[in-house]
């Protein structure tokens, strides 16, 4: 991990700092993802292909 | 062993794969379903391999395609069961049901085999290792989550052991396709492929689920990482902030990039072979997956980057309510609360994010797309309304949104906004325009109106118009006034965005240039106002076309009549649509669906707008039940659901919390007794 971002976050309080558009982000990729090949987990569920969400 | 291979059509070995199972189908009880549910491309993997053996001819390996159909879905089956996601109350059959369906999946599943390999051949002590490992890495898996094993044995390497141990179902297709071409020297170098892609698969999906894996007790190379032990609690009502906490340290504690690092890492591998064999199917698969992770790391890292920069460079704001109880008060306080914690997060929330099919030609599909100018010039406008209350102590922060706004200026000869500031295929629009110019004239920056609002303006009044007073969406110059790029949007602008006049867009442009300069603008203004009261529906409404429901459209246009032709006849047919469609619970909604914030403070919002024009002595009545319908509906956190607004294309709207508790703090204050603001104080 880059050292020098590791010491801007331990300076920072975490609740500052924001997520929903992270996660937004990780679901968009989750809901585009066509449904490789998943067949080791079962939470792994089918999305649809396009879907600008 | 064909000699010859014939021409290969996947589509064609596929249907004949269906017509297969089909015809086994027919020999078991309707019940007793072979077809798996889930669809993946785990079912094509002997095609994906076959580029590895070409001697092997399509048909050889349909009865290997149909064994992998059924024991991948008998795999996605069982963990369905063994994970206990049939167990439920109402319908405990489907687990005697589902079991059923494994014997039956297993069995037309090895009897595929048998057709292939004989008794003694070596295939058979391959698979029955590869199911041994499979079914190990299964148990070691399930001690973990059921606690027998403690968490911090979860290792890296224990993680990875697990996964290669569970892709016993490639390993065998990988053995069986050996056997069959009788090529020895490619089991090797297969099954560490197999394994490797096995690993960035899996990977990739701990991170798609680490909320249901958390919820699940499952463990994870990566929950493992930002939890030392089980998860407990999470029931509970700390739940949900235990798993907010939990996702800023995935993302700020670098564990999210660190797994797509081991993805790409695991892709490398499983690509070793690309230089023997480039055209091996697999390799399609592998470069999406790639490309996802890498367009989906490269955000992580700005987005992460932006917010840390922010959290130190960005002065925090902090509103605290004094003398709560008054009436409305609470509302207001509560609002302003929840939209100073999104400012201080940086708005990352209202935040709307698209990807476009990569058919339109625009960047891959797996380029995401950000747009935020729209979403904060609204909650500006609406702070703007604040600050008046405030007596201007929120200034910082609209002086703040106001530089970004202007920041997000597109930088061409045109200028003006667009929605998706990063979209280089997307024209600016009048709608943008409109919003930030409002915003750059509440703020007082009116010479930025000339500087970057002009230009845009001009070419809209130009070459955008229309006789009947109407003008596009989209700002476009006229043909031979166009660069390269205005040539390409004019394209799109007829393929994919759309052309024509929108009735919930005119009016926000209107207002705006009534702000502006009513006096230079008077007849745009004017034949913009006609053209809308034509159009108004005969029940008051206007088609919306970028907005959800008709509420918008109604607000903007009577904010508009109310500012530029307030005895305009369609005041009053407006105003009755609002007062009709009030609902008995106090709020508004779409057809067909519940009461909703939003759609009650853009109504609220109408309803105040048409006050001077034509006022009813049962409106605030109605106003105040709508208010209370609000209050009940604030969340703990003083903001409210996020409901859809924006229409984005592809049948999807983008709504926010933001948004919906920007327009309700807006309608509130629209409402509200303005004495009662002064006893919210602000601090920085």
């Amino acid at each position: 991990m880059n050292k020098k971002y590791d010491l801007e976050i331990e300076s920072l309080n975490l609740d500052q700092l924001d997520v929903e558009e992270l996660e937004h982000r990780l679901e968009m990729a989750v809901a585009n993802a066509a449904p490789v090949i998943c067949y080791s987990n079962s939470s792994c569920d089918t999305k649809s292909v396009v879907n600008p969400g | 062993m064909s000699t010859c291979p014939e021409a290969f059509s996947l589509h064609a070995e596929l249907a004949a794969v269906q017509v297969i199972l089909a015809d086994l189908q027919r020999r078991w009880p309707d019940d007793i379903a072979l077809e798996p549910e889930r669809k993946s491309d785990y079912y094509k993997l002997p095609y994906l391999f076959r580029e590895a053996f070409p001697a092997l001819a399509g048909p050889e390996l349909r009865p290997l395609a149909v064994f992998c159909k059924l024991y991948a879905g008998s795999i996605l089956l069982h963990d369905q069961i063994i994970d206990g996601g049939l167990v439920d109350g109402a319908n405990r059959s489907a687990i005697t049901t589902s079991s059923l369906r494994l014997m039956a999946m297993h069995a037309e599943a090895y009897h595929q085999l048998h057709t292939l390999f004989p008794a003694g051949a070596a295939f058979w002590d391959r698979l029955r290792s590869y199911v041994a490992a499979y079914t190990d890495a299964c148990l070691a898996e399930k001690r973990f989550a059921a606690g027998d094993r403690p968490w911090p044995e979860y290792t890296e390497a224990e993680a990875l052991r697990i996964v290669i141990g569970k892709n016993g179902p490639a390993r065998i297709i990988a053995a069986a396709m050996v056997e069959l071409a009788r090529d020895e020297r490619m089991l090797e170098p297969l099954l560490d492929v197999t394994n490797a892609f096995n690993v960035a698969t899996q990977m990739w999906d701990d991170l798609q689920d680490w909320k249901e894996d958390l919820r699940q007790g499952t463990p994870t190379l990566l929950l493992a990482r930002l939890i030392p032990e089980r998860p407990a609690g999470l029931d509970g009502k700390a739940g949900p902030d235990l798993v907010k906490q939990l996702a800023r340290e995935l993302y700020y504690g670098g564990h999210a990039r660190h797994v797509l690092e081991l993805v790409l890492t695991a892709l490398d591998q499983a690509e070793q072979l690309q230089h023997a064999i480039p055209d091996l199917g697999l390799y399609a698969v592998t470069a999406t997956l790639r490309r996802k992770c890498e367009a989906l790391y490269v955000d992580i890292e700005r987005i992460v980057r932006a917010n840390v920069q922010r959290a130190r460079d960005q002065p925090r704001l902090a509103l605290v309510a004094a003398g709560a109880g008054a009436a409305g008060h609470d509302l207001v306080s509560g609002a302003l609360r929840y939209l100073e914690t999104q400012w201080n997060a940086g708005f990352g929330e209202a935040r709307d994010l698209i990807q476009y099919p990569e058919e339109l030609g625009f960047a891959p599909a797996e380029t995401c797309h950000f747009g935020d100018v729209f979403q904060r010039a609204l909650v500006t406008d609406t702070l703007c309304d604040a600050d008046a209350v405030l007596d201007g102590r929120l200034q910082p922060i609209i002086e703040r949104e106001a530089s970004y706004l202007v920041s997000q200026r597109a930088v061409s000869a045109t200028g003006g906004w667009c929605y998706y500031a990063d979209l280089p295929e997307l024209p600016p629009d009048a709608d943008d325009l409109a919003q930030v110019m409002q915003v750059l004239i509440r703020a007082g920056r009116r010479d930025e109106v000339a500087r970057h609002g002009e230009p845009a303006l001009a070419v809209l009044l130009r070459d955008n118009c229309h006789p009947d007073g109407s003008f596009e969406t989209w700002i476009v110059p006229a043909s031979g006034r166009r660069t390269p790029l205005e040539e390409r949007h004019a394209k799109l602008v007829e393929r994919v965005w759309g052309v024509g006049p929108d009735c919930d867009v005119i009016p926000n442009l209107l207002y705006a240039l009534h702000l502006y300069d009513a006096a230079r603008f008077a007849d745009p203004i004017r034949d913009g106002a006609r053209y809308l009261e034509a159009q108004q529906r005969a029940d008051g409404t206007w088609t919306s076309q970028w907005y959800a429901g008709p509420y918008y459209a109604i607000y903007v246009c009577l904010r508009m009549f109310d500012a530029v032709a307030p005895a305009s006849p369609a005041v009053a047919r407006a105003l009755r649509a609002l007062r009709d469609t009030q609902r008995s619970d106090g709020g508004w909604g779409l057809e067909g669906a519940a009461s909703d914030p939003l759609a009650t403070a853009l109504a609220l919002l109408g309803l105040a707008a048409g006050q001077r024009a034509c006022a009813d002595h049962a409106d605030p009545s109605r106003a105040a039940r709508g208010i209370e319908y609000l209050r009940r509906t604030m969340e703990s956190d003083g903001g409210w659901p996020s409901h859809a607004l924006i229409f984005k294309g592809f049948g999807a709207f983008h709504g926010s919390r933001t948004l919906t508790t920007a327009f309700a703090l807006k309608a509130a204050l629209a409402w509200q007794d303005r004495r009662a603001g002064a006893s919210i104080a602000v601090a920085s």
